[in-house]
């Protein structure tokens, strides 16, 4: 559904993405994460067509971009990291506006409205709702006509953890009934949780991109934490497992101090990000 | 380019709605329409109405002139059995020759304009007013026929040097009198200027200020980019832009029109000189938009705008070299027009046809739809990178 091949974006001298190959099917949540000035959002452009690639193929739905836009512009939904709702209106005139350019039945206006459970302030102005609300109205207004791709920039940014679980689980929904989720994302949790394929981005680099699993198979590691107090001194230590010479520093210090605190360390996927992209600048 | 029924009507849809909920923007336009309704119900149009059949009757206003020429002749033919004048050859008059009643259009040899002695001036046809007592307004009904009629005769808008004095220099006594009595403008203007000063506010405002103030705000928000990910054209974006504040321009201006000078709304001047102003007026918008991301940019740009077209018609005016520039300005073609057009539509020389065939008619839309159409370009260019 989205194929990008060896994209160059550059700005000047300034080299925003660098060579950058992917590949997303449909049905599938795919997690594009990197530091901040990584690429993310510039590839975003380039894939909604508000940038043109310096090198490099992108393809959506078979149609490559820039000349199959008019094409591919009914085929995707873009929510953004910033609100850009028309603030006069209210959220039910805002989604009507956006369903009549698409021919759309009124009843899908008020299905997305409930799917993002902002029914009951449908009818205020925008400008009275809050964050939360706003980042709602914005997925709502994005799956009106049912994209076939969905990019989202950062789409749980700003909610409570009850909303934050009501879009993590449309977006679930979405993906099983076939559309590509393209996602941006600092939440590690939310990474875990739904995406089915991970790209990390670097300086404008790929620095790898698989599952979550594998991810985590790849480059998890297991380390414990030790405290004792050595003459009246509280001190921590952390020793990777997987490492022969801690584990024989370990069994010495357990040796020579027998009254040790021992606490295994979970390894998340956020330990793997920073792993990944802290050698990535090395 | 295509324009689909149902994107239009959307876009047209949201932005009706957003100008709905402007309070400030409709109580602009309502001020303006107030103050033609409250200038209406002033004196003025009455008498601005009433004026011919009384000038026809006492005095008989005089036709001075310095050459018999075709023009003179023109005015004479078109005179008869319609208003009464008396044509006088200069060269016939005394001394002392108006009495203290008259009313007299001097139709003098052509000058250098020099006025405020900067430049090498312009040659300009002079024409002096002369009027009784101290009241110039008297003079309103004969002038408006005369220049209406000039006019047709030219078939452009004449461009006189103009000058007004009393037939009797005001006492000490008159002048102190007048400068005690409260003037308002109606004493200094008249109806079609205040109209067309009305009329030409209205379509800034409606068809470049709130066009600019309300697409900037778009593109700061970002809707502007939600809205062309969306199957919506940057064209039709636009072109439904157009039609509202277009119309919204068009609209006020009738409505105002209407208390001043009913009659130019059969007009059919009238009426392709507002459409024309409009269209000006949205490339002015759209252009200054191209240029501003934000909200506070518009706000300079328009000032500048202003500020550029006032320097261009001073230079204009006072330098022959310069001249040029008038004839680039779709503004000052409309006030000529919008003039023109209340001016006719109670003329009985009323030669509306003539006036939309000339070559300055033609220009005046050649620079504003062909300034419209840079635009559009334009702000494609800009706009759509947003």
């Amino acid at each position: 559904m989205i194929q990008i091949d060896q994209l160059h974006v550059h700005f000047g001298k300034f080299i925003a993405v660098s060579g950058l190959t992917l590949r997303a099917v449909h049905g599938q949540v795919f997690g594009f994460l990197g530091p901040n000035g990584a690429g993310k959002t510039t590839t975003i452009r380039v894939l909604t067509g508000g940038l043109r690639p310096t090198a490099g193929t992108v393809r959506i739905a078979g149609h490559e971009l820039p000349s199959g836009l008019d094409a591919v512009k009914p085929l995707c939904g873009y929510v953004p990291d910033t609100e850009d709702h028309i603030e006069e209106l209210s959220g039910r005139e805002n989604l009507r506006i956006f369903a009549s350019l698409y021919r759309l039945p009124k009843q899908r206006v008020d299905e997305a409205l409930g799917r993002l459970e902002l029914s009951e302030a449908a009818n205020l102005a925008v400008s009275r709702y809050s964050k939360g609300m706003r980042k709602k109205l914005l997925i709502a207004r994005e799956i009106l006509h049912r994209p076939k791709v969905l990019f989202c920039d950062e789409p749980t940014a700003n909610l409570d953890a009850h909303s934050t679980g009501v879009v993590r689980r449309l977006l679930g929904e979405l993906r099983d009934e076939g559309t590509t989720v393209f996602l941006t994302t600092h939440n590690m949790a939310e990474v875990e949780e739904i995406c089915d394929r991970v790209a990390i981005l670097s300086r404008g680099r790929l620095v790898e991109c698989d599952t979550p699993t594998a991810f985590m198979t790849r480059h998890a590691e297991r380390q414990v934490r030790v405290e004792y107090d050595v003459d009246g001194e509280h001190t921590r230590r952390v020793f990777d497992q997987d490492d022969p010479t801690a584990r024989a520093e370990l069994a010495a210090l357990v040796g020579a101090a027998p009254e040790l605190r021992v606490h295994s360390l979970d390894f998340r996927f956020e330990d793997v990000f920073r792993k990944l992209t802290g050698e990535a600048y090395e | 380019m295509k324009l689909r029924p149902h994107v239009l009507r959307a876009l047209v849809r949201k932005d009706v709605a957003r100008l709905l909920r402007n309070g400030p923007a409709l109580m602009m336009l309502g001020l303006l329409v107030i103050v033609a309704f409250v200038t209406a119900s002033s004196g003025l149009v009455e008498e601005a109405h009433a004026a011919p059949a009384a000038a026809e009757r006492e005095p008989i206003p005089w036709i001075v002139y310095w050459d018999d020429n075709d023009w003179i002749r023109t005015l004479k033919r078109r005179a008869r059995g319609r208003i009464e004048l008396r044509f006088v050859d200069a060269t016939e008059l005394g001394s002392d020759p108006y009495p203290p009643d008259a009313l007299v259009i001097e139709v003098r040899q052509p000058v250098l304009d020099r006025r405020n002695g900067v430049g090498r001036g312009v040659t300009r046809q002079h024409i002096r007013y002369r009027y009784p007592g101290s009241d110039p307004n008297a003079l309103w009904p004969v002038t408006r026929w005369f220049l209406s009629a000039s006019t047709a005769y030219f078939g452009e808008i004449p461009q006189f040097l103009e000058t007004i004095e009393p037939i009797t220099p005001p006492t000490r006594a008159q002048r102190t009198q007048a400068a005690l009595e409260s003037v308002s403008i109606a004493d200094v203007l008249s109806l079609p200027l205040i109209a067309t000063a009305l009329l030409t506010m209205i379509q800034f405002f409606g068809a470049c200020g709130l066009l600019v103030s309300l697409t900037a705000q778009e593109r700061e928000r970002g809707t502007l980019r939600a809205l062309l990910l969306t199957p919506a054209s940057f064209f039709e974006f636009m072109f439904s832009k157009a039609l509202v504040h277009g119309g919204l321009a068009i609209g006020t201006s009738a409505l105002a029109i209407s208390a001043l000078q009913p009659a130019a709304l059969s007009s059919p001047l009238f009426w392709t000189t507002m459409v024309v102003m409009t269209c000006g007026y949205l490339a002015v918008g759209t252009l200054i938009t191209s240029f501003a991301k934000n909200q506070a940019a518009p706000n300079l740009l328009s000032f500048a705008y202003l500020l550029v077209v006032g320097a261009m018609n001073l230079l204009a005016h006072r330098f022959e070299a310069f001249q040029f520039l008038s004839s680039l300005s779709f503004e000052r073609y409309g006030l000529l027009f919008t003039i023109a057009s209340l001016e006719q539509a109670t003329s009985e020389t009323a030669s509306t046809a003539s006036l939309l065939g000339s070559r300055q008619f033609f220009m005046f839309a050649l620079i504003a739809i062909g300034l419209l159409l840079i635009a559009t370009f334009v702000g494609q260019r800009r706009m759509r990178a947003d």
